[in-house]
C-alpha cells in the first residue's frame, strides 16, 4: 500500500488537503448556523472537539462509539470495492446481535469463555447470511443489491422488534429487551468508570484483516478486478457473480460481528434501536476513509469523536446533537464536490470501469 | 367487534397513509426510469414538509404551502442530480448524505425560526366527498370521499403512466434509463433527460411531504418523513415501475399501517411488527417471482459518461 502512495504520491496528498479543506469549510458553515442560533461558535466548537480529551469517560465513550463503525465501514468498504453497495450495515447488525443473544440463551455460561467465541462466530455466520440474500439476489436475479439490503433493514428491524416484544422478552422485564447474557460473555471494559471496551482490539483487527485482504491476497485483487468492471472480470477469468455472492456475504460478517460486539460489550441484551444508525453512518465512514484501512479507522474515530462531543455540547451549550447531522452532511458534501472537481476521478470503483481494470493490470504487471 | 366499520375504517387508513408513500413512490419510479436512483427521496420529503409548513404557516394559505413544499423538493432534488449526474458522485451516497443532513437541516431551520414552540399548528385541509360514487356502500367512502391531494395523485398517476408507455417523450425516457448510450445516438440528451426526471421525482417527493402538513399532521416534527422515502423506493420495486401499480403497492403499504394501528387500539393479539414486514418481504419475493426482475431500468444507479466506451 505504502508503495502505491508514494507512485500516486500527490494524488494521495491531494485527497488529504481536499478533507481536510472540506473539514475546515464543514466547520465555517456550521459557525454560520451557530451564529444564525445567536450561538457563540467558539464556545459550541470548543465543546465539540475539546470536550472528548477532557475527561476520561468521554475518550472511552469516543472509542466505544469508533468500535461498530470501523467494524461496519470495513465491511461496506469491501462491499463497495467489489463495486456493491451495502446499505444493509444495520440489517447484518442485527442478525448478528440476535445470533449472539439466542447462544447465550442456548449454550450460556456452559462452555465458560468458548461462549463468547461461539456466539461472536454465530454473529458472523447471521450476519453473513442476511447480506448474502442480497448478494444472491444481485447474482442469480440482477435484482440491484441497493434495494434488497434497504428492503432487509426494514424486514430484519421489525422482526427483531417482534423478537424482543415477544418470544425473547426477558421475563420481569417492563421494557420490550431480551435477558442479560451471562458474565462470560461480556466483553470487559478497558477501564472502571468508562464504557470503552476491548472490542476496540478486533475492530482493529478488522481493518488490518481488510488491509492484508485488499492488497496482499489474491482473493482481494479478484475483488478490486469484479470492482474495476464485470467484462475485465470475465476476460481473467473470474466469475464476477459468484463474487457479488462471496463479497457481500463477507461484507455482511463484519456488520454480524458488530452486533455481536455491541451486545457483549455494551448493552447485554438486544433492544430495539441497539444500532444507532450504523448502517448509514459506516457508509459515509468508509467513504471519508477512502476506503482505506487506516482511512476507515481515523474517520470513524471523527465520526465518533463528533457525537461524543455533540454529547456535551448540547447539556453545556444547548445545541442541539442533530447539530452535527448538519456538519456530517456539509463535509461529505464538500468530499464529493472536492473529489470530483479537484481529481476529476474520483469515484467508487465501478463507476470507472475501464481505467480502473486497467490501471489495476498495470499495477499487477509491474 | 363491527366488523364492516373496522374494514372500512382499516381502508380508508390505508389510503390515507399510502398517499404520501404513492406521490414518493411515483416520483422514484420515474427518476428510476430514466436510470438515477433517488434514495435522496427522504430528504426531498422532509425539505417539502418543512418548507410547507413554514409557508402556510406565514401566508396562511394551504395552496400555496403545497406549491411551496413541491418546489422545495424539487430544489433538493437539483443539488442531488448535480451531485451525481454531473459531478458524477455516487447515488446511493449522496442520498444517504442528504437523508442525514436534511434531518439535522431541517430541525435546525424550524428551531432557529419558532425557537421551542412546538405547538404550532396549521389547519388540515377537508376531504371532498364526489357525488353519488361517495355513497357507494363500504368502497365509497374510501376512495371517494378524500382530500383534493388523493384526486390529484390519481391523475399524476394515470398521466406518468400515459406519458411513459404511450408517449415519444416516455419512450426516450425509458431508453435513457435502460441503454443511456443507444439513447445518445438517437440524439437524445441523457443529461438533461436525467435531470428532468430527477426534478419530478423531487416535485412529487416534496408534495408528499407537503401531504403529511397540510392533511396529516397538521404541524412539523422532527424527521417526519419517518422512513417514507424509502418505503416510496420499496413501493417502486413492488410495482415493478409501472405507475399506475405503484398505487396498488402504496395502499398495500399504507394497509398494514393502517391495520397495524387498528390490531393495537382493539388489543388483538396478532404481532403487528409481522404485518409491518410483510409488504418488504413481498416487495423482495416480488422481484424474483415475476420475470428474473427484468423490468428494473438496467443502467440504474449507473454514472453516464459521454466519454467512456
Amino acid at each position: 500500500m505504502k508503495r502505491e502512495n508514494t507512485k500516486n504520491g500527490s494524488e494521495f496528498w491531494q485527497k488529504g488537503l481536499i478533507i481536510l479543506l472540506s473539514v475546515l469549510g464543514a466547520l465555517l458553515v456550521g459557525a454560520v448556523f451557530l451564529l444564525i442560533q445567536k450561538k457563540s461558535p467558539v464556545e459550541v466548537y470548543q465543546q465539540l472537539l475539546f470536550s472528548p480529551v477532557k475527561t476520561v469517560g468521554n475518550l472511552g465513550q469516543v472509542i466505544k462509539d469508533a468500535t461498530p463503525l470501523i467494524i461496519i465501514g470495513v465491511g461496506v468498504s469491501i462491499a463497495t470495492k467489489c463495486g456493491l453497495s451495502n446499505l444493509g450495515g444495520d440489517s447484518q447488525f442485527y442478525m448478528g446481535a440476535l445470533g449472539y443473544v439466542l447462544v447465550s440463551i442456548t449454550i450460556g455460561d456452559k462452555l465458560g469463555g468458548f461462549s463468547l467465541i461461539v456466539g461472536i462466530l454465530v454473529a458472523m455466520v447471521f450476519g453473513a447470511l442476511t447480506a448474502a440474500i442480497a448478494g444472491i439476489f444481485r447474482a442469480c436475479f440482477k435484482v440491484s443489491e441497493i434495494i434488497t439490503t434497504l428492503m432487509l433493514n426494514y424486514i430484519v428491524q421489525y422482526f427483531i422488534s417482534y423478537l424482543v416484544n415477544g418470544p425473547l422478552k426477558s421475563e420481569g422485564s417492563t421494557i420490550a429487551q431480551t435477558a442479560e447474557v451471562p458474565a462470560c460473555m461480556k466483553i470487559p471494559r478497558m477501564f472502571q468508570g468508562t464504557t470503552a471496551s476491548w472490542a476496540i482490539l478486533i475492530a482493529i483487527v478488522c481493518a488490518v484483516f481488510y488491509w492484508v485482504l485488499i492488497s496482499k491476497t489474491k482473493f482481494g485483487y479478484n475483488i478490486k478486478t469484479v470492482g474495476g468492471g464485470i467484462r475485465a472480470a470475465r476476460y481473467s477469468g473470474i466469475n464476477p457473480m459468484k463474487y457479488y455472492m462471496m463479497v457481500m456475504a463477507l461484507s455482511g460478517v463484519f456488520g454480524g460481528l458488530a452486533g455481536a460486539i455491541e451486545v457483549s460489550s455494551q448493552k447485554y441484551r438486544l433492544l430495539e434501536g441497539l444500532s444507532n444508525d450504523f448502517g448509514f453512518n459506516a457508509v459515509l465512514v468508509s467513504l471519508l476513509g477512502m476506503l482505506h484501512p487506516v482511512g476507515v479507522v481515523i474517520a470513524a474515530i471523527f465520526f465518533a469523536w463528533l457525537s461524543t462531543g455533540a454529547n456535551v455540547m448540547q447539556i453545556t451549550c444547548g445545541v442541539p446533537v442533530t447539530f452535527i447531522a448538519i456538519i456530517k452532511g456539509i463535509l461529505i458534501l464538500f468530499i464529493l464536490f472536492g473529489m470530483s472537481i479537484k481529481l476529476g476521478k474520483f469515484r467508487l470503483p465501478v463507476k470507472h470501469k475501464k481505467e480502473a481494470a486497467l490501471a489495476g493490470a498495470g499495477k499487477e504487471m509491474k | 367487534m363491527n366488523w364492516s366499520l373496522f374494514i372500512v375504517s382499516v381502508l380508508s387508513a390505508a389510503v390515507r397513509m399510502g398517499i404520501p408513500i404513492a406521490f414518493a413512490g411515483i416520483g422514484v419510479v420515474i427518476s428510476e426510469k430514466a436510470g438515477v436512483l433517488n434514495i435522496g427521496c427522504e430528504a426531498e420529503m422532509l425539505m417539502g414538509a418543512f418548507i410547507t409548513f413554514v409557508v402556510s404557516y406565514t401566508t396562511g394559505s394551504t395552496v400555496v404551502g403545497v406549491l411551496a413544499g413541491g418546489i422545495a423538493g424539487m430544489l433538493v432534488a437539483q443539488l442531488i442530480a448535480y451531485l451525481s449526474i454531473s459531478r458524477k458522485q455516487d447515488q446511493s451516497v449522496v442520498g444517504i448524505v442528504l437523508n442525514i443532513f436534511m434531518v439535522g437541516f431541517t430541525s435546525f431551520l424550524y428551531r432557529a425560526l419558532y425557537g421551542n414552540q412546538s405547538s404550532l399548528s396549521i389547519d388540515t385541509i377537508d376531504s371532498i366527498a364526489i357525488p353519488l360514487l361517495s355513497k357507494i356502500p363500504f368502497i365509497g367512502s374510501v376512495f371517494f370521499d378524500q382530500t383534493i391531494l388523493y384526486y390529484i395523485l390519481i391523475l399524476v398517476a394515470i398521466a406518468s403512466w400515459y406519458i411513459m408507455n404511450k408517449m415519444k417523450v416516455g419512450l426516450q425516457l425509458r431508453a435513457v434509463g435502460e441503454n443511456p448510450k443507444a439513447a445518445q445516438a438517437c440524439g437524445i440528451n441523457v443529461v438533461r433527460f436525467r435531470y428532468v426526471a430527477l426534478s419530478i421525482a423531487g416535485f412529487l417527493s416534496g408534495i408528499a411531504g407537503s401531504y403529511l402538513i397540510v392533511a396529516i399532521m397538521g404541524k412539523f416534527t422532527e424527521n417526519i418523513s419517518a422512513g417514507r422515502g424509502f418505503i416510496g423506493m420499496a413501493v417502486s420495486a413492488l410495482c415493478h415501475w409501472n405507475p399506475l401499480l405503484a398505487l396498488v403497492a402504496s395502499f398495500i403499504f399504507g394497509a398494514a399501517q393502517g391495520l397495524q394501528m387498528r390490531l393495537q387500539a382493539y388489543g388483538i393479539g396478532i404481532p403487528y411488527q409481522i404485518l409491518l414486514m410483510l409488504p418488504y418481504a413481498l416487495t423482495l419475493v416480488s422481484l424474483v417471482a415475476f420475470g428474473r426482475g427484468a423490468k428494473a431500468p438496467k443502467d440504474l444507479g449507473h454514472v453516464y459518461e459521454k466519454e467512456a466506451r
